[in-house]
């Protein structure tokens, strides 16, 4: 049965891997019907061109986000899973990345991608900032209405920038070292929030996070 | 007055609702039969609405509960996630953040305490305090 899978869906996973390693303007369908050993014509029958790969790609993105984002909005993680969700959330951008390293030509592309993009920010708003307020509620951070949207805003902005960012600052990164350092990014807007009993966490995480990236 | 307050009316509220049932009753198995027997019944369309009001509640209960589960899948499919994340990644979680929080309760609870037994003692003890008072004028 799994070694069946369905010729569309073969596209579809061979054209991600491919646009996430070489970067989506640099692959063509021919590219991706070699890499899938089908002849193009096949590949022409399931997609009638690259746009058509790239915006089903795109709803199989929406959709997943949607699912991660919306969890916490449903209900509220367990008070340090909120810790463990970030790195879901990057794990999720991080498959998908060759929409975040082209983030101008994605909104370039049609109007109803820009919306459906648009959609996917404000839910990332709404996600952070219920994070943010279970952590006040739970006396993790001290922080008034107006200094946790801000710090929803920063939250959101490393989200959507932190791989280009990454990529802009230390050229070829590999996965786990860019999740890690987004994570604490991350972290470090909360910092400031933190209660007396949450520095020395915080201290202990920086730790572990240097430790971590020596090793990897 | 009493009367049309005892008496039974559906709110607009209700009542739209209980078209909607009938509406997706409707569209279950028991549109069919429910023809049929309208038919058959011929215009006894109040126990025909009451019949489609509960047939649309079973079936609107069944996709509530299907609509639950996706929810749960979906919930399930982050919380595994996260447990899968824990795996590789601990955090350096303060273990003192619990105790400091009962620490505060506790502190809270005696505090509330306090206020309670003043506020008993004072509504308790008007007179003793009149007459205290009494007692240090006269002196």
């Amino acid at each position: 049965m799994a070694d069946k899978i369905k010729t569309r869906d073969r596209i579809l996973m061979t054209s991600l891997d491919l646009f996430n390693e070489e970067g989506e303007p640099n692959v063509t369908t021919v590219d991706i019907a070699n890499e899938l050993d089908i002849s193009p014509g096949n590949l022409y029958y399931h997609f009638k061109g690259k746009d058509l790969i790239i915006s089903a790609l795109y709803d199989e993105f929406d959709h997943r986000m949607r699912d991660v984002l919306q969890a916490p909005i449903d209900k509220p993680l367990g008070l340090e899973d909120n810790w463990y969700y970030l790195y879901v959330v990057f794990e999720e951008i991080y498959a998908f990345r060759f929409f975040y390293q082209n983030l101008t030509d994605l909104q370039a592309r049609d109007k109803a991608t820009e919306a459906k993009f648009r959609r996917i920010l404000d839910l990332k708003r709404k996600s952070i900032t219920a994070i943010a307020l279970s952590l006040r509620d739970a006396d993790v951070i001290h922080a008034r209405d107006h200094e946790i949207n801000a710090l929803t805003e920063t939250i959101v902005l490393t989200l959507t920038y932190w791989l280009t960012f990454q990529e802009l600052t230390h050229g070829e990164a590999n996965a786990g070292r860019i999740i890690h350092t987004g994570v604490f990014q991350i972290m470090s807007a909360f910092a400031p929030y933190f209660g007396e009993g949450q520095r020395d966490f915080f201290e202990s995480c920086i730790e572990m996070l240097n430790a971590a990236l020596a090793n990897s | 007055m009493a009367k049309t307050e005892n008496k039974e009316f559906l709110k607009p509220a209700e009542f739209a609702r209980k078209v909607w049932l009938a509406g997706v009753g409707a569209y279950g198995k028991a549109f069919e039969d429910a023809q049929e027997r309208f038919e058959k019944l011929n215009l006894e369309s109040n126990e025909l609405f009451d019949n489609l009001v509960k047939k649309g509640e079973k079936i609107e209960t069944e996709t509530q509960k299907r609509l639950e589960k996706v929810q749960a899948e979906a919930t399930s499919n982050i919380e595994d996630r996260i447990a899968k994340v824990r795996e590789s990644i601990a955090f350096p979680f303060p273990k003192v953040v619990k105790e400091d929080r009962i620490e505060k309760l506790e502190l809270e609870v005696a505090a509330l305490k306090r206020k309670v037994a003043a506020l008993s003692s004072t509504k308790a003890a008007p007179k003793k305090a009149a007459k205290k008072k009494a007692a240090k004028k006269a002196a």
